[in-house]
């Protein structure tokens, strides 16, 4: 299980309570909110321990839910009585996911504690004082998605560092070529002038890599703005470029010119455009080399609506894994942690957009998400 | 004559910096260079008779540079290869390597390096190509020769005295000598253990 070890690392920080099991409910990680939250130290936790503040009854109750659940691949909605001595029982919320693998069988939960206690306010309130609702549900989003786009780029790392590395590679030679002229006497001052210009806008080139690769780690105040679909779609293109060069795909960007302005949080739509388009990139490698193309399409979708899709020419989606495909922690990649549809969907719902597939008659398929239009006021 | 032409520096890399700089590298000493932005820009180009060396991308979209290696072979090209790649593809340059290739260097890389490297694989270029050209005359020679030329030639590679050789074909002694003479001439041979290594070189080609 390789690659939960990302997944733990990440849980650790959020700051809900989340336990991750086995198939049957052994408890094979828990973060410390959770451990909190159920009345438990980490080391009680392995196996059934994290049960050990439940009454004996909700005990056995929660592992015939999980086994059922397990049964039937489908979320559960439990509420546990936790006891621990010298402090009032409390009734915990635990909404729990299956994790599927590639061939439909659950291997295991991931489960999401919190306490319901009375004096606290409801799930997902996590924001500050004095912020609506939608603030908070605003920053835990983001909070989801900055943890995704840093995954991301760690997965990208190797494709990112080849492509820092031309470059540079420009850079040295230049320099090296250019004092070879000077020692020989061939140059003249205006030579010079010239190689030193061009060395300049390749240490630039690698300065811009790095500045977008900042730009997506970096986590940011949810920012609601004023957003050029086609500006969002021309930053993400360098990066995405960066990927597609390195598993040898071609990626097309077609740009619909003079699209009205959407109401988006920029860096969240542009991670949805940078999710679809490396799962493209991966669906042609998985393929085989028959097209290995992707291609990027903004548009209308209607009059009130624009569209962003991503064509490949890829290994299409099998229809047994279709029902599961937005789900979180569902992938069928190995090492993928399952998390990069289902935050572009909830990335894409909160814009008020939607977000689902076409397959391609000649193979392949076609994702696409749609966003709203900004009114005039 | 194609060993008059000057040897150059063919450069395949996507990246237009890299190609940039790589070619004012070889321009710093004097090497004469083309670039190509891609293997199929290269391939169009490409004329056999044009002797010098190919600084190849190993990692570029459409054709990668182990496959251009690979058509290259098809077409029974001997252009010495030497491959530029990153950190990760070291894998696939052993490959490239074990499948022909003169050597391979990671970006970035030393000048100094670079260069001989090239230099190592014009040199190779050179000797390939002088040994065709001579391979060619001999084989040229040897079609010049009549029959009966051709049979004085075997005995007196096998080491036969003019005598022996009279006899066996039943033909004068005087004969033998003015055949063999024409042979020396014709195979310009100065001696006869030149002879017999020219018809030895001839016989391991399948001549």
């Amino acid at each position: 299980m390789e690659h939960f070890r990302g997944f733990d690392h990440v849980a650790e920080i959020l700051p809900v309570g989340i336990l991750r099991s086995d198939a049957e409910g052994r408890c094979l990680f828990v973060n410390r909110p959770g451990c909190a939250v159920l009345g438990v130290d980490v080391e009680e936790a392995a196996g059934f321990g994290w049960m050990r503040s439940l009454s004996p009854t909700d005990r056995d109750e929660t592992r015939r839910a999980w086994a059922a659940a397990t049964h039937r691949a489908e979320p559960l909605d439990l509420e546990l009585l936790v006891r621990v001595p010298g402090a009032p029982p409390r009734t915990v919320s635990c909404r729990v996911a299956p994790v599927i693998d590639a061939t439909g069988a659950v291997t295991g939960h991931v489960a999401a504690l919190q306490d319901l206690a009375p004096g606290r306010d409801g799930p997902g309130a996590a924001g500050p004082a004095g912020r609506g609702p939608g603030d908070a549900e605003d920053e835990m989003r983001e909070r989801m998605a900055h943890l995704t786009r840093v995954s991301t780029m760690g997965e990208m790392a190797s494709s990112i560092a080849h492509e820092v590395n031309q470059p540079l590679t420009a850079v040295a030679t230049y320099a090296q070529a250019c004092r070879r002229l000077i020692e020989a006497g061939q140059a003249d001052l205006s030579d010079v002038v010239d190689v030193l210009t061009r060395i300049a806008h390749e240490a630039v080139r690698a300065g811009d890599i790095i500045h977008r690769l900042k730009d997506m780690m970096r986590r940011h105040e949810s920012r609601w703005a004023e957003c050029d679909l086609n500006e969002l779609a021309r930053d993400v293109e360098a990066l995405a470029q960066v990927d597609a060069r390195l598993h040898d795909v071609r990626l097309v960007f077609e740009i619909t010119s003079d699209l009205p302005p959407v109401l988006a949080d920029g860096v969240q739509v542009q991670q949805v455009m940078l999710n679809l388009i490396r799962n493209g990139i991966d669906a042609v490698e998985t393929a085989g080399a028959t097209s290995r193309e992707v291609r990027l399409r903004t548009g209308y979708d209607g009059s009130r609506r624009l569209k962003v899709s991503v064509e490949d020419g890829g290994c299409g989606v099998p229809p047994e894994v279709e029902r599961r495909l937005f789900q979180p922690f569902f992938t069928t990649k190995e090492g993928g942690m399952g998390m990069g549809l289902s935050i572009s969907r909830s990335i894409v719902r909160a814009h008020r957009g939607d977000i689902a597939f076409d397959r391609n008659p000649e193979g392949g398929s076609t994702f696409y998400f749609t966003l709203p239009v900004l009114e005039e006021r | 004559m194609e060993g008059e032409r000057e040897p150059t520096v063919f450069i395949v890399d996507d990246d237009p910096g890299v190609l940039d700089a790589i070619q004012l590298l070889m321009r710093s000493v004097g090497l004469l260079s083309r670039t190509f932005p891609s293997a199929t820009a290269f391939l169009a180009a490409y004329e056999p008779e044009v002797p010098g060396c190919l600084v190849l991308d190993l990692r570029m979209p459409w054709m990668s540079g182990t496959e251009l290696q690979g058509r290259l072979l098809e077409m029974g090209s001997r252009l010495p290869i030497i491959f530029v790649t990153a950190h990760g593809d070291i894998p696939t340059a052993v490959e490239a390597v074990k499948a022909g290739a003169v050597d391979f260097i990671q970006k970035p890389f030393s000048d100094q390096k670079l260069l001989d490297k090239v230099h190592q694989a014009l040199a190779l270029d050179a000797r390939g190509r002088e040994e065709r050209v001579r391979r060619e005359q001999e084989r040229a020679r040897l079609a010049s020769l009549t029959p009966r030329e051709r049979e004085v030639m075997a005995l007196v590679v096998e080491g036969r005295h003019n005598k022996a050789i009279a006899q066996e074909l039943g033909i004068s002694l005087r004969t033998v000598e003015s055949h063999r003479g024409r042979v020396m001439a014709k195979m310009e041979a100065a001696s006869v253990p030149a002879l017999v290594q020219a018809v030895m070189r001839l016989e391991a080609e399948g001549g």
